[in-house]
């Protein structure tokens, strides 16, 4: 290890700064945590939002703290925090958890400016929030073991016996748990609820989509439910993780073609909205939905005019069925999940 | 009663909050609404799954930890030292990162068994350590004497040897125990379900929602049910040695012709337990090349664990010294009362601890709520047993009469605490801070859920690389982990084999 | 053949020699004690003997059958030779009942009768059996571990200073006991002990050691009155050493003329006397012949008294220890006795077995 005592004592005095202040602050008692910048609640992917910070600090001067967490994790500590929450925007990789900070009136409505970037169909009609990304959902299997005539139809086709024990995915993560909530809201909860029963005994469970992407490149299980830029993530870097996977769209409006859109919020308890405002902005303007082209989070970007990466199969050509992102349920999702004993 | 016994009672009721807590959660839940969540199939899969894993793992670390105790202390086996420094080595490597160690070697590793293989690696050394300092202190003459009376040396290690480790072996079994029970990443890493691993899903899912909270619940009673089983088995038994003769050195058994295989079992553990890290972990870093040393980052997680790992240590040792003064100066039924409690709270899972400080601060304290205050709080109760012991320790060789003397030239007590006690205990204050900071230095579940907006501490950086399957870019902080915890270990071996007293 | 045979026993740990050439006889039913300052390897003997430890060179045969003898070896736990150590060394896991029965077969029909058999014998209250070893005191501790020593009935028992760790009255007691039980039963002991007092008293045989070699064996009388030198006198009680000119079975010493044992030893030589064999007579003033002294102080000790006599024209000081009433007080001038003979140092006890 080369780390110069310099760099080491820089590095101590920079990390007491960070998290003494939050401290300082309560102790003081005044609610103003000084002008340094903005918090945000980050469940995207955390190097996704890093670079959007960085080149957002870089470009505006504002500097940005990021807590990292999961959708529904961060949805539900804003809604436990309520008024006092120290975060001033919220960051998601999917809808559920943004409709759940939204049903308990804690956004902030949208600077215009913001939502004229975003087309109507990646945000909800009450402008509370916006999305800033989206990403569709795939069926990634072993293409050595399954020939594209052995793939589900549909995503309800996994909780026939036939494919008991052969199919992976991450329970856990709100990904996976966002893709259930679009099923509940296309098909009901009666439907959700047995396919989620079926599931429970058919499927394996991993922690992470990469993780199940990588147990399907490994030969450890045919096919994974997960979304798509885990694999061109992988393929971008050394594809020693998908080199054995194959990606399948289920398309004609099926649940498993849903298509999630990750979400970008200003609360309104934040103290300093200006910023917040801006940094959302910023995302879903020029230079963030540039970021999604270029760099290596692979996801869709949804910004109006703002192209994906073009080795994406193009979003219009994936045939996602019509989901209203604001009603998707996180709560009822997590409970139907647990009910059938998967969390 | 004084200040410091005030003091003393504090920090116990203190410590009794996330108790409390859970008391609280399941009075404000029902008993409807619990016992929906509590009896259903899923907390049954964990039930069966946490017990396999305890029932497994801590009878074959016993043998595993008694056996090479033996071959160490007791043998000649060559280059016992070695062996015996081998063997409290894997204390240095966090049980994630042993995890992390077996599951790129081995990709396809997950379940019981592979949770067990890894249980046994990472905790093993909570048996050897106090197995091993159990039978340098035992007194040779015993087994002559049992010899004497027609005993095979088996018949004497079976009917004198093992009786009197037993307070050993419960001791150390308790601990392996409770770390199965509390331990996240290393399960999620292979894909075992056990209760932790539930109640970090369903925070990640729900907050601090009911279920978590019922499960943290079973869990708790899990926790006190190893507490009460070794209680019982204990029972009342101190097995204070009898005499005050000058011990025999013992006698090294003579291996013999079984010299070489019993070599071999004291080198599989420790190519099990740190060859494999140390092959992965080199493999990563060749693979990775200079890319993976951001030093930036990997500077500000240092840096920001360092923190968090000292000021931790440091109020969890003031926090013990009232408590460890009163054991050791003012013994009686209050004492054993307060120390119960620390006790019990110092065996609660992470993140129950963490669950419940998280709750309590967003509920009724929100100053406190995501504060370095809390998380060095949340520290504090879960390693207050470990600050306790080397404290108790060194308090107990000060002299009570320098006390005495002291108080007679009219300082108070509190003073006298502070001006004479400490400065005599410093040493095992300094032993104390060490293995608190061991603990926070490797802590992931309750530093996730409480740190600060902004904090990335190693453990949690390794994990977030880790789990991107990003397995070079954790690998830097993998090795910094196990550096830094290396002399702390060393340091755990030293006090351990001074205390036996030689 | 004696019962025990010990034949140049030798023992290093690493470069130090913890026994060099160490030969001894033991007879059928005797007491053997032996006896030695700490270090003087008494106690390696004894684990050499129980078969704790293993001689690098020698033999030991107990009862016709050899228990070392070079690389041949058979261990503790096949000998039948039963020990009772310094602190007794019960074992602190188990009850007094469980402690005497260790020994005797487990499931025995006649265990618990024979454990309180073992009781009645060691003089000790029944009802102490469910006790835990750290709840009884010292001696009873020893009691029990001598109890637990003779329950499988030992061949050959050895003592490693069993009472030194009881207080004076105890034991005396203790060991007389102790000694009068084990002749009862004609076991043949080996006790080791650095009290002069107490081998002495409790052995047919005293053997003294020093730095790992035997110096002399013998009967304690013979050892007592006829020590091989000066070192062995004075460890088996109060001795007066004084440089002699002997001359047809006489010593001319400061004391003036005492008559010496046979052995025809002529010409320069050291001689012992016991403080016991002096007398001190108060007188007025010296006679022709005769030897004088004067106390130049003394030590009131209760039963036992010391005076310091300066011996006149010899500057030789004598330290005595006498009853009080034979104790002159400080400034009077006696004549000095001497009974009995003078023994010779260097030279062997007439009649050593």
């Amino acid at each position: 290890m080369k780390l110069s005592l310099p760099q080491l004592a820089s590095a101590i005095a920079l990390a007491t700064g960070l998290i003494v202040a939050p401290l300082a602050a309560a102790n003081a008692g005044t609610v103003t945590p000084s002008a340094d910048g903005i918090v945000v609640y980050n469940a995207q992917h955390e190097s996704l939002t890093q670079a959007w910070a960085d080149a957002f600090t870089a470009e505006t001067g504002i500097k940005v703290t990021v807590r990292n967490g999961g959708d529904t994790e961060l949805g539900n500590q804003i809604v436990a925090e309520g008024k006092a929450s120290p975060a001033d925007v919220f960051l998601t990789e999917n809808s559920p958890a943004m409709a759940l900070v939204d049903k308990a009136g804690l956004f902030a409505p949208l600077d215009a400016g913001t939502l004229a970037q975003v087309p109507a169909q990646f945000r909800p009609s009450s402008g509370k929030w916006t999305g800033v990304a989206a990403r569709s959902t795939v069926f990634a299997y072993d293409k050595t073991k399954l020939d594209e005539s052995d793939l589900p139809a549909s995503l309800l086709d996994l909780a026939s016996p036939g494919w008991k024990g052969r199919w992976a995915a991450s329970p856990g993560g709100a990904d996976f748990q966002a893709i259930v909530a679009a099923l509940l809201q296309l098909k009901g909860e009666k439907v959700t609820a047995g396919w989620l029963k079926a599931m429970k005994e058919n499927f394996t469970a991993y922690k992470g989509n990469s993780t199940a992407m990588k147990a399907v490149n490994a030969g450890q299980i045919e096919g994974a439910v997960i979304y798509h830029y885990y694999w061109f993530g992988d393929q971008a870097k050394t594809g020693e993780n998908s080199k054995n996977v194959a990606l399948h769209y289920f398309r004609h409006q099926d649940p498993g073609a849903f298509v999630s859109i990750s979400g970008g919020g200003v609360l309104a308890s934040s103290k300093h909205p200006a910023e917040a405002q801006a940094f959302i902005k910023w995302i879903t303007g020029k230079g963030g939905q540039e970021i999604l082209k270029t760099g290596n989070s692979f996801e869709y970007a949804v910004g109006t005019g703002a192209a994906s990466n073009p080795k994406l199969v193009p979003l219009a050509d994936l045939q996602a069925p019509k989901v209203e992102p604001s009603l998707l349920d996180s709560k009822k999702v997590t409970d139907l999940m647990t009910d059938a004993g998967i969390l | 009663m004084s200040w410091i016994g005030l003091a003393a009672v504090l920090v116990s009721i203190a410590s009794l909050l996330p108790l409390g807590f859970i008391i609280w959660i399941a009075v404000q839940t029902g008993w409807a609404t619990a016992s929906v969540m509590i009896f259903r199939s899923y907390v049954g899969d964990l039930l069966v799954n946490t017990m396999l894993l305890v029932a497994l793992t801590v009878p074959i670390c016993i043998v595993l930890a008694v056996a090479l105790a033996w071959l160490t202390e007791r043998t000649d086996l060559p280059g016992a030292r070695l062996w015996a420094g081998l063997a409290v080595a894997p204390l240095a490597v966090p049980a994630f990162v042993q995890s992390y160690a077996w599951i790129s070697l081995l990709p396809g590793l997950h379940g019981l068994g592979a949770g067990v293989l890894i249980s046994v690696l990472a905790y093993f050394p909570f048996l050897y350590l106090p197995v091993a300092s159990a039978l340098r202190r035992l007194d040779p003459g015993l087994e002559d004497a049992a010899a004497s009376l027609g005993h095979a040396p088996w018949q004497v290690f079976r009917r004198v040897v093992l009786p009197q480790l037993r307070l050993a072996i419960l001791g150390g079994a308790l601990l392996v125990g409770l770390h199965l029970l509390a331990e996240y990443g290393l399960f999620v890493m292979i894909r075992f379900d056990t209760f932790t691993t539930a109640i970090v899903q369903q925070f990640q899912s729900t907050f601090n929602g009911p279920a978590a909270n019922m499960l943290a619940g079973v869990l708790v009673a899990c926790c006190l049910v190893l507490l009460m089983l070794e209680g019982g088995l204990r029972g009342r038994e101190r097995y204070a040695r009898v005499g005050s003769g000058a011990a025999v050195v013992p006698r090294p058994f003579r291996l013999g012709r079984a010299t070489i295989p019993c070599l071999l079992l004291p080198l599989i553990i420790a190519i099990l337990s740190l060859g494999v890290p140390f092959v992965t972990l080199t493999r990563w870093l060749v693979a990775g090349g200079a890319d993976i040393w951001r030093f930036g980052q990997i500077g500000l997680a240092l840096g920001q664990t360092l923190v968090l790992a000292i000021g931790g240590a440091a109020f969890a040792t003031l926090l013990a010294i009232p408590m460890a003064w009163i054991s050791i100066r003012r013994p009686g039924a209050l004492q054993r009362l307060l120390e119960g409690c620390n006790y019990i709270v110092g065996s609660l899972p992470g993140v129950v601890v963490a669950l419940a400080l998280v709750t309590i601060t967003v509920r009724v304290a929100l100053p406190l709520y995501q504060t370095l205050f809390t998380i060095l709080a949340a520290y504090a109760l879960m390693f207050l047993p470990r600050a306790l012991i080397s404290l108790r320790a060194s308090i107990a060789q000060a002299p009570v009469e320098l006390e005495q003397a002291a108080g007679s030239l009219g300082r108070s007590p509190v003073r006298v605490l502070w001006s004479v006690t400490m400065r005599l205990a410093a040493p095992g204050a300094a032993a104390s801070m060490a293995l608190v900071s061991l603990g926070i230095f490797n802590e992931l579940t309750a530093t996730q859920m409480l740190a600060p907006n902004g904090t990335r501490t190693l453990a949690m950086a390794f994990w977030a690389l880790s789990g991107e399957i990003d397995y070079a870019g954790a690998a830097p902080y993998a090795v910094i982990m196990v550096l830094f915890s290396l002399p702390l270990t060393w340091l755990l071996y030293v006090q351990s084999r001074r205390s036996a007293g030689r | 053949m004696s019962f025990l045979t010990i034949e140049s026993v030798c023992k290093n740990y690493g470069a130090t020699a913890a026994l060099t050439d160490v030969s001894l006889a033991v007879e059928r039913g005797s007491r053997t004690a032996v006896i030695g300052p700490s270090g003087s390897g008494k106690t390696t003997l004894l684990r050499i003997i129980a078969g704790s430890e293993t001689p690098d060179s020698g033999r030991l045969v107990l009862d016709g059958e050899v228990l070392a003898d070079g690389a041949a070896f058979v261990p503790a736990w096949r000998r039948g030779i039963g020990i009772v150590a310094q602190d007794g060394a019960l074992f602190p896991h188990l009850n007094i009942a469980d402690n005497i029965g260790f020994g005797l077969p487990r499931h025995d029909a006649g265990r618990t009768a024979r454990i309180h058999d073992l009781m009645t014998m060691v003089e000790l209250d029944a009802s102490l059996l469910q006790r835990r070893p750290d709840q009884l005191s010292g001696g009873q501790q020893q009691r029990v571990a001598l109890a637990r020593a003779l329950a499988p009935g030992p061949r050959l028992m050895l003592l490693d200073e069993p009472f030194s760790a009881l207080d004076t009255a105890l034991r005396v007691s203790t060991r007389k006991a102790v000694a009068s039980l084990l002749g009862a039963a004609g076991i043949t002991t080996i006790l080791v002990t650095h009290d002069q007092t107490e081998a002495l008293s409790f052995a047919d045989q005293v053997a003294v050691m020093r730095q790992g070699r035997l110096l002399q064996t013998g009967l304690p009388r013979d050892l007592y009155l006829h020590p091989v030198d000066a070192m062995v006198a004075e460890f088996l009680g109060d001795a007066i050493i004084l440089s002699a000119e002997i001359k047809d079975g006489w010593a001319l010493c400061a004391l003036g003329h005492i008559a010496v044992e046979q052995g025809g030893r002529q010409g320069a030589a050291r001689i012992m006397l016991r403080p016991e064999q002096i007398g001190l007579v108060p007188v007025v003033e010296g006679g022709p012949g005769k030897i004088f002294g004067k106390v130049v102080e003394t030590d009131f000790g209760g039963s036992l008294c010391t005076a310091v006599v300066e011996v006149a024209g010899a500057g030789l000081l004598l330290t005595l220890r006498r009853p009080p009433m034979e104790t002159p007080p400080a400034g009077t001038a006696v004549e000095i006795t001497v009974t009995g003979t003078a023994h010779v140092l260097g030279e062997t006890s007439p009649r050593r077995p």
